[in-house]
């Protein structure tokens, strides 16, 4: 397996951007970021009628209530983008993804050899309304410019 | 205090709150102290150092006659940690998206 950076914090864009190394041709990846099917093995379940730019569908967890999410962008096999709602706070709130907090994600594919290898930078977060009640996780390492910054001025007090 | 990510994402969003931020992380340090080491003007700075402080991101400190600055890490470090939290969620996804194309 392929030694992967860690997620990087982006300053600027406030993004969380990953890479990943896949030992799968580009069309296989596409399939998997693509295909409502196989989204549903890694995300949530998706519901998405089709595949162009400005449809949108739902994404649904266990007892949670219906995501919307929406194709933001696509150029098939490189890059996809998605929006979704992320105040999962709120579940009464319409399914308009323009009037609610929402953030992008995007995959971009790059063949490597005979593998792909898989970006996923998420950005937008600024617009979230909830963000410690919507980013509540697993902590983990992290590095990236502010994380640096962070351990700086922890280690002056 | 307001400590929403959306007002201390704002007030990072800029390169002379940031390297405010960097110079203060090496000591307190007062807004004409700051502006010999930056290519601000001290009022400049004084604006900046006012947001900075609005969102919890700095405290202004009496020494003497003297208003210094000093960061407080602990908002900075709430920030770093959701979005951290971010980052490992899509982690464990591409580790899946991995496994799902590579069986496929």
């Amino acid at each position: 397996m392929t030694t992967n950076p860690r997620s990087v914090v982006d300053q600027d864009a406030l993004a969380v951007r990953r890479t990943i190394r896949i030992a799968a041709s580009v069309d296989k990846v596409w399939r998997a970021v693509t295909e409502p099917e196989r989204i549903s093995q890694w995300f949530g379940h998706m519901v998405l009628p089709g595949d162009a730019v400005g449809v949108q569908g739902t994404i649904t967890w266990p007892d949670g209530p219906a995501i919307p999410i929406r194709v933001e962008e696509i150029d098939p096999p490189r890059m996809v983008s998605y929006r979704w709602a992320n105040d999962e706070t709120d579940a009464t709130v319409s399914d308009d993804l323009d009037a609610r907090p929402s953030t992008v994600f995007t995959f971009t594919l790059e063949p490597v050899g005979e593998g792909t290898q898989l970006t996923v930078v998420e950005s937008g977060f600024e617009a979230l309304s909830d963000p410690a009640t919507t980013l509540d996780d697993h902590r983990e390492g992290w590095d990236g410019e502010l994380d640096k910054l962070v351990v700086l001025l922890e280690a002056s007090r | 205090m307001t400590d929403t990510l959306v007002d201390v994402c704002a007030a990072l969003g800029d390169s002379t709150r940031w390297s405010i931020l960097t110079a203060l992380g090496e000591g307190d340090a007062s807004a004409s102290s700051l502006a010999t080491r930056l290519p601000v003007s001290r009022q400049a700075i004084a604006k900046h150092l006012a947001v900075l402080e609005r969102v919890g991101l700095v405290e202004p400190v009496r020494v003497g006659r003297e208003l210094r600055y000093r960061v407080l890490g602990s908002e900075l470090s709430a920030t770093a940690r959701r979005l951290d939290a971010v980052g490992a969620a899509w982690e464990r996804r591409l580790a899946a998206i991995k496994e799902i194309a590579e069986d496929m």
